[in-house]
């Protein structure tokens, strides 16, 4: 199944109130198209609506059915985090959070997450040391780019459901 | 610490410089795992090792190598 990326733009009225939509466009072009595309038809928009056009976020979806093992486990519960918190090369905090995460990989009698086990330090690795890709290697980092290059923690967190950015 | 440092050098260099993580940790005894993660990152600090993750078209592989043949 194709699986467009998705452009949203963000608005913010003059009361406050914000709202969003999105535009879908075929997935064949690259970043730098998509951004020229994105501003220009930003403009566009401009031109019609009455509210400030506060963002506009380039969603790229990528196909995910390979996965294995990919279910919805019977004791898993999105509202169980795993907060996971690093330290980019200028010291700044990346903290990220992954939804439902196995309540196996908690230390007993406390809220620590096992960074050596299997699965979890792969992870880590790859947030700290990126994963080689063709061509290259994608590091994770920080808005602004500095490199994520330190774990500092890893616990299980309760947060209530819902976005995680 | 540095006796895990060495187990940890043993068993890549055993393996031909790649190992995977599992069978990495299973090198180490249960009494000195807290050492573990301490004692390979000082080692990829010296930058003697490196943790890799490789994307693959099936999904992605996880070893520690050796810092020269990354």
């Amino acid at each position: 199944m194709a699986h467009a990326f998705a452009l949203t733009y963000t608005y913010q009225d003059d009361s406050g109130d914000t709202a969003t939509n999105a535009i879908h466009v075929p997935n064949n072009f690259s970043l730098a198209q998509l951004t020229e595309f994105g501003r220009s038809m930003a403009d566009l928009i401009d031109n019609i609506v009455e509210g400030l056009i506060m963002s506009l976020d380039l969603t790229i979806t990528a196909d995910i059915s390979g996965l294995t093992g990919n279910s919805a486990q019977p004791l898993g519960d999105v509202q169980e985090c795993g907060t996971f918190q690093f330290v980019t090369v200028d010291n700044r905090n990346v903290e990220v959070n992954l939804p439902g995460i196995s309540e196996g990989l908690v230390l007993a009698g406390s809220d620590d997450i096992f960074q050596a086990a299997g699965a979890v330090a792969p992870f880590i690795a790859a947030m700290e040391n990126g994963i080689v890709v063709t061509g290259g290697t994608i590091a994770p980092c920080d808005v602004n780019e500095d490199d994520i290059t330190d774990v500092v923690l890893a616990r299980e967190t309760f947060r209530s459901s819902g976005k995680r950015r | 610490m540095n006796e895990v440092k060495a187990i940890i050098v043993q068993a890549i260099t055993a393996a031909g410089g790649s190992i995977g993580w599992d069978a990495l940790l299973a090198e180490v005894p249960e009494n000195l795992r807290r050492h573990f993660i301490p004692a390979l990152k000082t080692l990829e600090a010296e930058g003697t090792y490196k943790r890799q993750v490789t994307a693959t078209p099936t999904g992605a592989t996880f070893a520690v190598v050796k810092a020269q043949a990354v």
